[in-house]
């Protein structure tokens, strides 16, 4: 969540030696993000990025209070402005100008107090210039006011022409499916049900509660009587109403975290005095009792030596109370305090992460892994890169195939998990055609058929089947393991698919050494009629004599090989009569006819 | 015979060095080993020979034979003719060269960093239970992460223990899993693929994280720091520092972001940076709510883990400035030639 708050705002509530630039420093290391500093005139604006779960710093008092705590332990002086929270004002739980029936489950805290005798106009200049440094356009003094409070306080609130609610009467309720509101942005929408609304009695609704008010019910230039409305809501409702009909307003960011009912009449007496005019009683009605939440302290090990005095005292900074150890939460971080670990993090951020050592794990070493798929992986990258190959890294998304759909697809080319890398290398072989006059291409990466499995794939548009069989014959001889492989010849290329988790099985670094023989071989090149294919071929070859160490293809020509024959005998060196016969069975054109 | 021999094979292989051209070494190889070279003449002498001194003698004439041999080959495929002008500035014979991907570059470079720390390198399933990838890692039902607007999820049933099949959005997922295949110590590095529903300049629906994972006993804040400030030395290089700030994740208690001095500022503050400083991902110690998830004591072990965007880093790394993140997945070969 991003806000922007004026610096001369801020120092409404903390009196302080600090630049802008060193508080935004000091925040950024300790608390929340000042992303940026932006100068504004005689003024400065912080650009704040506030997580998630501190809804209670989406506001000016709450950065005042992060301050604080903050500022001091870089030195600067550091004063919290805000007066005692003691109520002035007395509240009832019935008023007479307003009947109000509520849903208990719905809002924890309902108050609202009648206005009397406004007049619409322009708000302050000090309103107006303070609204345009956050970012909100002026609109006047009524909604000014509201949207002045929310930024300040960090409650959302809501004005009501109070004479626009005809029968005085208000059911806060959920909403049933097909029911329509109009909100003041004059957006119309159509229920789903189960939103959080308010009802006037007539069966017409006048405020999707939380979210945005209905334009029926809304302040205008010729309102004279106000209500000015300040609520807490059940948060989950207000995040599906929100989200439903992408409507994401301030209001609905802050009530669907689950905001405080403690800030709600220290809200409505700030607001009470921003109006002046003549006031009524304030209803209130607390639905929920106001729990007072405390944590016991754990153990705080931050690999230095904190003292308790000083963990007392930074969480003292905060607003926890101490007592033994026991930790009184204050109520503004109810929503984010939870465990004794979340106690830990306050100590840890507010001593400063900046001031704990960098050190390496001691003790035992994990138990290493025997898994050699990434050093294979990477072996196997290296080599085919080194041959020539070029790395791709194609989408695992695909828009047709036959496995696992998505749900929820972001486009229709990206619709199904793959079941193999081959339609891809087919799409970039033929989106790649003529920008380089040969592709090479590799990718190791999973299919899933539903299991994931992962594959390598080389393509090729150079369409010589040889070449890219010599490539994976290498590859074998590198793996130290056989593949079992398939090339497949396409219009404009050719790819072979391997399942790698099967060769990986088997594949190995350790190299068998033989001695190397005193005795040369003889080696000598023949030509041979084929009659069966190679393989065959060679095992017959072999089967002739066991001085036939190596066969090695030369080349074909017509139903010719030329073949290169090694004889060898690891024991005595061979003469020319020691082959002279078994070149005679090899040459007898009969003998692999038979 | 034996002295003989080897005189004729270091005569023969000086000649056939000093050789000047192919008429020359064409003589020498009449002269060595033709009809009446003067090799072929010396075997004449074999039959007087015992048994014992054939085979020796055999021998050496078959070295001295295939060396005099690969010498002649050698000289007339290599010696440059004298006749012919020899310039040494044409350009070479390239071997054929292909490229890694430079995502491929980066995993490379950050598993090495973290192995070299006793790191265990792992990978988990990049579709996976919306319990590994969501429940156990402490994530209310109602985070946004979970809903079908940011995260891709798998058309098939629930599981009822499990919940629903999900393309994981990050490499978090491993966390649990490391936690039930080991026991502590544990330092892991799952480096895997990461799906979201997001496709724009800079973010594709594809990519991929680095997470690292230590579980031991004592493990605190300042581990997390330490092992932080090795990596950001070694992967950005020694003028680069990195920071913690606080930050909010509910896997993690506390939780931090991790900034990087701005490669072009150093940390002075410029346009494309934040006062100084780039974020370079999250990280924390690991929230307890987790390590029950994964059966672990958690009076007796505590863990920090960190999960970052192994294309962000690279990018922040190497001022490869890559305008459009898209492009790593687009395959265009004049793009991955340049890596």
């Amino acid at each position: 969540m991003q806000i922007l708050i004026p610096d001369s705002w801020l120092r409404e509530f903390i009196e302080t030696d600090a630049t802008p630039k060193q508080i935004q420093t000091a925040l950024s290391l300790c608390g929340p993000s000042v992303d940026r500093l932006h100068k504004k005139g005689s003024d400065y604006v912080y650009d704040i990025e506030v997580t998630t779960n501190r809804v209670d710093m989406m506001s000016v008092i709450g950065i005042a209070r992060e301050c604080a705590a903050i500022l001091p332990r870089f030195g600067y002086s550091a004063k919290f402005k805000i007066k005692n929270l003691k109520l002035k004002i007395a509240t009832l739980d019935k008023v007479g100008y307003l009947n109000v029936k509520v849903d208990k489950n719905l809002c924890p805290r309902f108050s609202a107090v009648l206005i009397k005798n406004i007049k619409v106009g322009e708000s302050s200049k000090l309103i107006r210039e303070r609204l345009e440094l956050c970012g909100l356009r002026s609109l006047n003094n009524v909604i000014d006011i509201s949207n002045y409070l929310m930024l300040e306080m960090g409650q959302p609130v809501h004005t009501f022409d109070y004479d626009k609610i005809v029968a005085h009467k208000m059911i806060l309720r959920e909403s049933k499916k097909e029911e329509k509101i109009t909100t003041l942005d004059n957006k119309e929408f159509v229920l789903q049900g189960g939103d959080i609304v308010i009802e006037d009695g007539s069966s017409k609704l006048i405020d999707l509660c939380g979210i945005m008010g209905g334009q029926n019910s809304s302040v205008d230039p010729n309102t004279k009587n106000v209500l000015l409305f300040v609520q807490v809501y059940e948060p989950t409702h207000i995040r599906k109403t929100s989200m439903g009909l992408a409507h994401r307003t301030g209001a609905a960011v802050l009530f669907e975290k689950g905001l405080p009912t403690e800030n709600v009449l220290p809200t409505l007496e700030k607001g009470l005095k921003m109006f002046g005019g003549t006031t009524s009683p304030v209803l209130d009605i607390l639905n929920i009792k106001e729990p007072v939440k405390t944590i016991k302290l754990g153990k705080i090990d931050l690999g230095v030596e904190i003292k308790h005095t000083e963990i007392v005292k930074i969480l003292t900074s905060l607003g926890f109370e101490i007592g033994g150890t026991i930790v009184k939460i204050p109520w503004w971080r109810k929503p984010d305090i939870d465990i004794p670990e979340d106690l830990v993090e306050e100590v840890a951020r507010i001593y400063g992460y900046h001031n704990l050592p960098s050190l390496l794990m001691t003790g035992k070493l994990p138990a290493p892994s025997y898994d050699k798929i990434f050093y294979w992986e990477s072996k196997i990258k290296s080599v085919l890169s080194h041959w020539g190959f070029t790395e791709s890294y194609t989408y695992s998304l695909v828009d047709k195939d036959t496995g696992l759909k998505l749900k929820n697809p972001l486009s229709s080319e990206w619709t199904y998990l793959r079941t193999n890398l081959t339609n891809s290398h087919l799409k970039i072989i033929a989106e790649n055609l003529g920008r380089v006059p040969e592709l090479n291409f590799f990718e190791i990466a999973n299919v899933y058929l539903p299991q994931e499995e992962l594959h390598l794939i080389v393509s090729s548009s150079n369409k010589d089947y040889f070449r890219l069989k010599g490539y994976l014959e290498s590859l074998e001889l590198y793996l130290g393991t056989k593949i079992d492989y398939q090339i497949i010849a396409h219009d404009v290329c050719l790819t072979c698919e391997i399942n790698l988790q099967v060769v990986l099985k088997s594949a190995t670094t350790i190299k068998r050494f033989t001695p190397i023989s005193k005795f040369s071989p003889i080696i000598e090149d023949i030509n041979i009629n084929q009659a069966e294919n190679y393989n065959q071929l060679v095992n017959k070859i072999k089967a002739i004599s066991p001085l036939i160490k190596n066969i090695e293809f030369i080349e074909k020509y017509g139903d010719k090989l030329t073949l290169r024959i090694t004889y060898h005998d690891a024991k005595r060196q061979l003469s020319n009569n020691d082959v002279a016969s078994v070149r005679e069975i090899l040459l007898n054109s009969n003998f692999h006819k038979s | 015979m034996k002295n003989k021999l080897l005189n004729i094979k270091n005569e023969a292989l000086a000649m056939i060095m000093g050789a000047t051209d192919a008429s020359e070494l064409n003589r020498l190889r009449i002269n060595y080993l033709g009809k009446n070279g003067q090799l072929t003449r010396i075997t004449k002498g074999f039959k007087d020979l015992n048994s014992d001194e054939k085979a020796d003698i055999g021998r050496i004439f078959s070295e001295a034979k295939s060396a005099i041999e690969n010498a002649l080959v050698f000289s007339t495929e290599h010696r440059t003719p004298n006749t012919e002008y020899f310039d040494n500035t044409l350009s070479g014979k390239m071997p054929p060269i292909g490229h890694l991907h430079p995502v491929t570059h980066a995993i490379e470079e950050i598993s090495n960093i973290f192995e070299k720390i006793g790191f265990v390198r792992v990978r988990y399933p990049e579709v996976d239970w919306d319990w590994y990838a969501f429940e156990a890692l402490n994530m209310q039902k109602t985070h946004p992460a979970r809903d079908d607007i940011e995260t891709f999820f798998v058309d098939v049933p629930e599981d009822k223990k499990l919940g629903k099949r999900v393309l994981t959005p990050h490499t978090s997922n491993g966390q649990v899993r490391e936690m039930e295949r080991t026991k502590p110590p544990i330092r892991m590095i799952n480096i895997g693929k990461c799906y979201r529903r997001q496709s724009d300049i800079s973010h594709t629906a594809m990519f991929h994280q680095f997470e690292g994972l230590v579980i031991d006993e004592g493990i605190n804040i300042t581990h997390l720091k330490g092992t932080i400030d090795h990596f950001v030395k070694q992967f950005f290089g020694k003028d680069r520092i990195s920071r913690l700030r606080p930050n909010h994740f509910q896997f993690t208690e506390p939780s931090f972001e991790v900034d990087v001095t701005c490669d072009i500022c150093l940390g002075k503050g410029c346009k494309l940076c934040k006062e100084g400083w780039l974020e370079l991902g999250g990280a924390g110690m690991v929230h307890p709510n987790v390590l029950k998830a994964g059966k672990i004591d958690t009076d007796k072990y505590t863990g920090f883990a960190f999960g970052w965007g192994v294309e962000r880093t690279y990018m922040m790394k190497s001022g490869v400035k890559i305008d459009d993140l898209r492009l790593l997945y687009g395959n265009d070969i004049r793009f991955l030639n340049q890596f």
